[in-house]
């Protein structure tokens, strides 16, 4: 049986695709979007999160921790990350101010919870693979997925389709629905912004076309980069010639991960970003 | 009440008749519009037993004023002095009701008189004043003018149940199309009036329920011209009044099922959806005949009537104090003072609740409880005793309204029976059902509780019984690390099997209970699992085991507590099936608060709530709320009132506009959304 590192299982998503959905949010990315949503997806490995506004300040991870992790200002988690007590100080802190995000699962343990929502999905909606990168752990989803189809369970995947073509083909036929994103046009301002090129992305998307998969394309817009010409204009040519789109949406990417960023105690890119602006606006006024 | 005291009543009704205002409107044909007027004492003297919370009869709508007047003016050969008091004083109340009718006649035709341009639609409103006054209705816009007068003269604060009115009044409808008179327009014009009226008068917890659709005995669907009225008057009108409910069933039309679903989705809560097919063969189970199980409409909240048949009288068990009981051994918990509050809305007067329950009752000291199942004993002990007593007040009652309490003649005047025989319809004049219920809602946060307790105390160890119940007396205080312990245990709502199953054993508890009570006339409690009053149990209510502080929000219905809710809507109906909803059929709703602000990104609003109503009505939840809130837009509602008159919300069993609410309920709903 296949297992996965599993980040988290929504229900009642509703933006993962049509209808009522489960999405299963799968751990580990190879890319670095700087605006990424769910920052907390990009490592395969579970990582420690801490959440300073939940602590009640009771000691107990003081008592606990031997590495130094635990201060005064609260939870170093850096320090946690190759320590082998995260669940056990978790555990311990009777706020959930500490957490432990990932866990390996299996894909029936996975399944049973989908099941929750089975006379809920109908026609319309069902189960959604989302991250990261859910294709990094391909063999999982193909798994899960033939699972859903036994019980008559809608697929989607929410894929950057940025990975090798035969990864996509092993999950092709058990996939009702591909989620892609199209973030660039230009190799060059993909890499600066991803951290990886997006030829890849692009041709998969071709191929998809060719194929008459059904594709759900959504453009995550940061003002000034990729929502001006060249990249709109090419952008907008590029999914003309797509013969699969069902809906193509667009949306200006906005800090609602902000929490997260701290909890991982990892640089918030957007949120520096809207400093910056608010420090110039500021000194224009001035 | 005595002779002379039934006469005193009669005198005191026609007087407060006369002090009601004559209104002829600018525009429109429905005449009748007056100011609330609120006096406790004039009720009591004026007006007899009737707490509005169910429809009035139909015998007046059958018989038109004149003959309830003929069928009361005379003794009959087989009546006793007792019904020959009683008839008489309905033929007194009535005779009122009709100068009250004729006065808008004579205005209209003054008013006629002043203005000749209008003289046609004025010497309409006389025509049919005079029709329903010294005869009987003979059309839609008749019949509808005479339920709006007595609707009015029902009660002078202008609340009140209204039930299936699609059905009282379509013989006037359907004879109107038989004519070829059935001007839809003009009737659409006419409810929109009525509607407007409502709104006028007052808006909130006025127990303004309209119930439409339903079955027939033969399983016939009953939808018809007048329901699709009723439901685009409100589409057109999109107040808080009326409150509007549909009963849905297996042979429902689609296009009913739709109407509901695009009225739902635009979030105001209305109307609430009611399911036959597991109301229905839950009153049948408890002896109702199929013929009454039909007739079931709702009553001024959520609590089930059978329109033209019974009167409702309801009792609300305090469910999650009575774990506090159980913590202290009989007693409250020491750490609660007086909490002076208002119902629901701003301009209510304050008062100072206190618990319902006996305290005394030792149903064990925690300090002798080894296991989880010591306590659920010495819970369901303490509930017992709490509940039989509950069951003995209504027993009480049930024999006084047998034998002494006495119906308003006024109300008693539109029972057929009781204008055939006399006879008082508590006593065989019309309330051929008995409608007695005991209620609890709250079973989700009592089930919190319990299973925090077990999480807690006795699978995790976090602390002991005892030093829960210490830190339960102090309110938490110094003790956040065993609160937050608490708070995360596992909640109903969230489709965690353990705690859902302690909310059913509850429910089970609770409604064998009362199924198994019977008055000495052989009388039933109808039991539900429903409360109107979350809000005053939050301030007479201590901390509780599930981390809840003093005051803290307690949940309403068969709904999750406030904020339990993490896994949203889908996950609350999974707890939700595994509760015996439909065995409570005094009512057992489900609330389900949407976050509108979801609905974004090609998000199928409709599509989706349509799911969610078939995944309710699948999973046996008889009664069905959906409600959808943006909870920055309510935030900028408590900030800026002015600018959110119209924004309309749930509240129990009734919807009101959100700025019109306290504080305390502002924010029981902001937490509520999912
Ligand atoms: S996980 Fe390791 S490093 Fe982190 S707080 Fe616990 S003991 Fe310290
Ligand atoms: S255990 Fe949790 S609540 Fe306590 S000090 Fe550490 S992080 Fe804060």
């Amino acid at each position: 049986m296949e297992s996965a590192m599993i980040m988290d299982i929504q229900r009642y998503s509703l933006h993962d695709g049509p209808g009522i959905r489960s999405t299963v949010f799968l751990k580990g990315c190879h890319m670095s979007c700087l605006w990424c949503h769910n920052p907390e997806s990009q490592h395969r490995e579970p990582e420690m999160m801490y959440y300073p506004e939940l602590c009640v300040g009771c000691g107990g991870c003081l008592g606990r921790c031997t590495k130094g992790a635990a201060g005064e200002g609260g939870i170093d988690v850096h320090i946690c990350r190759d320590c082998g007590q995260k669940r056990e100080c978790a555990e311990a802190c009777p706020a959930e101010a500490l957490r432990v995000c990932g866990s390996r699962r299996t894909t029936e343990e996975v399944l049973r919870e989908l099941l929750r929502d089975r006379s809920i999905y109908g026609a319309e909606g069902g189960v959604t693979c989302s991250g990261g990168e859910p294709l990094l752990q391909a063999g999982f989803v193909r798994e899960l997925f033939r699972l859903c189809r036994r019980e008559d369970i809608g697929t989607c995947i929410d894929t950057t389709l940025n990975v090798e073509w035969r990864e996509i083909e092993s999950v092709l036929a058990l996939t009702d629905l591909f989620l892609v994103d199209i973030k660039f046009m230009s190799e060059k301002l993909a890499l600066k912004y991803t951290g990886a090129g997006c030829g890849r992305t692009l041709e998969n998307l071709r191929r998809l076309s060719e194929l008459k998969k059904p594709v759900y394309i959504r453009t995550p817009l940061i003002a000034g980069v990729n929502d001006i010409a060249p990249e709109s204009a090419e952008r907008e040519r590029f999914i003309g010639e797509l013969e699969n789109v069902i809906r193509a949406d667009s949306f200006y990417v906005t800090d609602h991960a902000g929490k997260k960023y701290r909890a991982l105690q990892r640089e918030n890119w957007l949120a520096r970003q809207q400093d910056k602006k608010n420090i110039s606006e500021k000194g224009d006024a001035e | 009440m005595n002779e002379q005291e039934i006469f005193q009543c009669v005198q005191s009704q026609q007087e407060v008749f006369r002090s009601y205002d004559i209104h002829i409107p600018q525009s429109g044909l429905l005449a009748g519009l007056h100011k609330p007027v609120f006096s406790k004492n004039l009720f009591k003297n004026a007006f007899g037993e009737d707490n509005v919370h169910f429809p009035m009869g139909d015998a007046v709508l059958k018989y038109g004023v004149q003959g309830v007047l003929e069928l009361t003016a005379k003794r009959t050969a087989e009546d006793t002095e007792k019904t020959a008091v009683y008839r008489q004083a309905v033929h007194g109340v009535y005779i009122g009701v009709r100068e009250f009718i004729l006065k808008h006649m004579d205005r209209a035709l003054e008013m006629k008189r002043e203005r000749p341009k209008d003289a046609g639609r004025l010497q309409k409103i006389a025509d049919n004043c005079q029709a329903i006054a010294c005869g009987k209705p003979r059309t839609f816009i008749q019949a509808l003018q005479l339920f709006w007068f007595l609707y009015l003269l029902r009660r002078p604060f202008g609340g009140g149940c209204i039930g299936r009115l699609d059905q009282k009044l379509y013989t006037f409808c359907k004879s109107d199309m038989e004519r070829g008179a059935w001007n839809r327009e003009e009737a659409m014009e006419a409810v929109m009036q009525f509607y407007g009226y409502l709104n006028e008068i007052r808006t909130g917890d006025t127990l303004r329920n309209l119930m439409l659709s339903g079955q027939d005995e033969g399983g016939r669907d009953l939808t018809n011209e007048l329901t699709w009225v009723f439901l685009e008057a409100y589409e057109r009108t999109g107040d808080a009044e009326p409150h509007l409910n549909v009963r849905l069933h297996p042979g429902s039309p689609e296009e009913l099922k739709r109407t509901c679903v695009r009225m739902l989705s635009e979030g105001k809560g209305q109307p609430t959806l009611y399911f036959d097919r597991w109301i229905m063969p839950a009153m049948e189970r408890a002896g109702i005949a199929h013929t009454d199980a039909c007739r079931y409409a709702n009553d001024g909240c959520t609590e089930t009537v059978i329109d033209g048949r019974s009167h409702i009288a309801f009792w609300q068990h305090e469910m999650v104090k009575t774990v506090e009981l159980t913590m202290f051994n009989g007693d409250e918990n020491p750490f609660i003072y007086p909490v002076s509050m208002r119902k629901n809305s701003r301009d209510m007067p304050e008062f100072t609740p206190k618990t319902g329950l006996s305290t005394g009752f030792r149903s064990g000291n925690i300090e002798s409880m080894g296991t989880f199942g010591d306590f659920l004993s010495a819970f369901k002990s303490q509930l017992y005793f709490q509940l039989d007593r509950e069951l003995e007040t209504i027993g009480r009652k049930i024999y006084e309204d047998e034998t002494v309490t006495v119906t308003s003649p006024f109300l008693a005047g539109t029972f057929e029976d009781c204008l055939l025989t006399g006879r008082d319809p508590l006593r065989g004049g019309g309330f051929s059902v008995y409608d007695y219920q005991l209620l609890s809602g709250t079973v989700t946060t009592a089930a919190d509780s319990l299973r925090a307790i077990e999480y807690c105390v006795f699978e995790k160890k976090y602390c002991t019984l005892n030093e829960l119940r210490e830190a339960m007396a102090a309110d938490f205080k110094d003790r956040e690390p065993l609160r937050q312990r608490l708070l995360h245990a596992p909640k109903y709502g969230c489709g965690e099997e353990r705690v859902d199953e302690l909310a059913a054993w509850i429910s089970r508890l609770f409604i064998d209970r009362v199924d198994a009570y019977r008055t000495e006339s052989g009388k039933r409690v109808w039991p539900g699992l429903y409360n109107i009053d979350f809000k005053i149990f939050a301030n007479i209510t201590g901390a509780t085991p599930d981390g809840r502080r003093f005051r803290d929000p307690i949940a309403e219905h068969c709904s999750p507590t406030p904020g339990a809710a993490k896994k949203g809507p889908t996950a609350i109906i999974e707890s939700a099936s595994r509760l015996p909803m439909r065995e409570g059929y005094a009512s057992s709703p489900l609330h389900i608060t949407l976050n509108k602000s979801d609905f974004v990104m090609g998000a199928d609003r409709e599509g989706i709530v349509a799911r969610l109503i078939e995944a309710c009505d699948e999973a046996g939840v008889p009664v069905l709320n959906i409600s959808m809130y943006d909870a920055a837009e309510l935030r900028r509602a408590q900030q800026e009132p002015e600018r959110y008159k119209d924004l309309i919300v749930r509240v129990w069993g009734f919807n009101a506009r959100f700025v019109e609410l306290d504080e305390e309920l502002q924010e029981h709903i902001i937490r509520r959304i999912c």
